[in-house]
């Protein structure tokens, strides 16, 4: 009972600290803002119906995460996603709506990393745009670190030759 | 940098880039350096003492992290008078005033106009996480050392 107040308590701040940062990462995820907004209420709608009990602030961040990452994988799989197509991702996918809270110099990265395969691109997101650790990540991820330090690797050869691929 | 990844540290593979013997050792004590200064409360006298041993190590540690850097292409590999090697605050992109993605390069880089000098804090792919506090006023506007560098477009970037 207590343990519900306490989440109850955390709810106002919890929505203002962490809905721009899952947005954004539902939106790497899935490119289009209104499914993204959709598995962000999602996210908040199952931490406040969870009964788990979440040890610290870290933790609760890595849940959140976690739990936006596996609604956007649903959401994908979806046969409603795969057969239709949202009217703002029928055009090219614009840098302005991932809507990053500083200036982002190089558009054309950001780019090729939201046209990563998911393995990569949420390694590669997670790392660079919202300067996770490899820890974070790996726990948001629940991959061990060597696996985050690979896949940032090889998705880094991958943002690469996307761009010298656009290069002429 | 974690605690975790300082532990880990054992299970990293050698850096492909990483070719002279002592290097590994040098980077281990500029972990263990930050890791202290991270442990210390400010003001404590474990902090003071860091910092008496940065100071005092300061030529050889300068040229161990500038070292490290050569890792990730960065084209710092002699020793630099302009940059120092500081305590890693954690600072985020929010508080920096310049950030530099490189994703193409396997780093990040996030910079802070601090007094007359500039805090840079470098993240590489390989989890290390490196902080330098570089005095402008020595660096000269044609270096092509890129953490000068990118302190120049630090103090510009503020200053207008």
């Amino acid at each position: 009972m207590e343990r519900k107040f306490e989440k109850n308590e955390r709810w106002g701040c919890l929505t203002e600290e962490y809905q721009a940062m899952l947005y954004r990462i539902a939106f790497s995820n899935l490119r289009n803002r209104a499914d993204a907004e959709d598995a962000v209420q999602e996210t908040f709608l199952r931490y406040i119906g969870s009964d788990r009990q979440i040890a610290d602030r870290e933790h609760e961040k890595a849940w959140l995460i976690r739990t936006t990452l596996h609604i956007c994988t649903d959401m994908l799989k979806s046969s409603w996603h795969r057969k239709t197509v949202a009217l703002d991702e029928s055009v090219l996918i614009e840098t302005k709506d991932v809507r990053l809270p500083y200036r982002v110099k190089d558009d054309e990265t950001l780019e090729a990393v939201l046209k990563l395969p998911i393995h990569y691109r949420n390694p590669i997101y997670l790392f660079y745009y919202e300067d996770y650790s490899i820890q974070e990540i790996a726990g948001a991820l629940n991959e061990k670190e060597g696996t985050i330090k690979t896949r940032l690797r090889r998705g880094r050869e991958e943002v690469k030759k996307i761009l010298t691929e656009r290069r002429p | 940098m974690s605690i975790q990844e300082v532990k880990g540290k054992e299970s990293v593979p050698e850096y492909r880039g990483r070719k002279h013997v002592g290097q590994a050792e040098g980077f281990q004590e500029s972990l263990l350096q930050n890791l202290a200064a991270k442990k210390s409360p400010a003001g404590s006298g474990a902090a003071v003492r860091t910092e008496e041993h940065l100071r005092r190590n300061d030529r050889e540690t300068n040229a161990v992290i500038l070292n490290a850097l050569s890792g990730v292409r960065v084209n710092a590999v002699e020793k630099r008078a302009a940059v120092q090697p500081a305590e890693v605050r954690h600072m985020s992109y929010e508080e920096s005033d310049n950030i530099e993605i490189a994703v193409t390069e396997g780093y990040t880089l996030k910079g802070k106009l601090d007094g007359g000098q500039v805090y840079v804090e470098a993240k590489y792919e390989d989890g290390r996480l490196e902080a330098y506090r570089v005095d402008t006023s020595k660096v000269s506007g044609e270096t092509t050392h890129r953490i000068e560098q990118f302190a120049l477009e630090t103090a510009d970037s503020v200053n207008g």
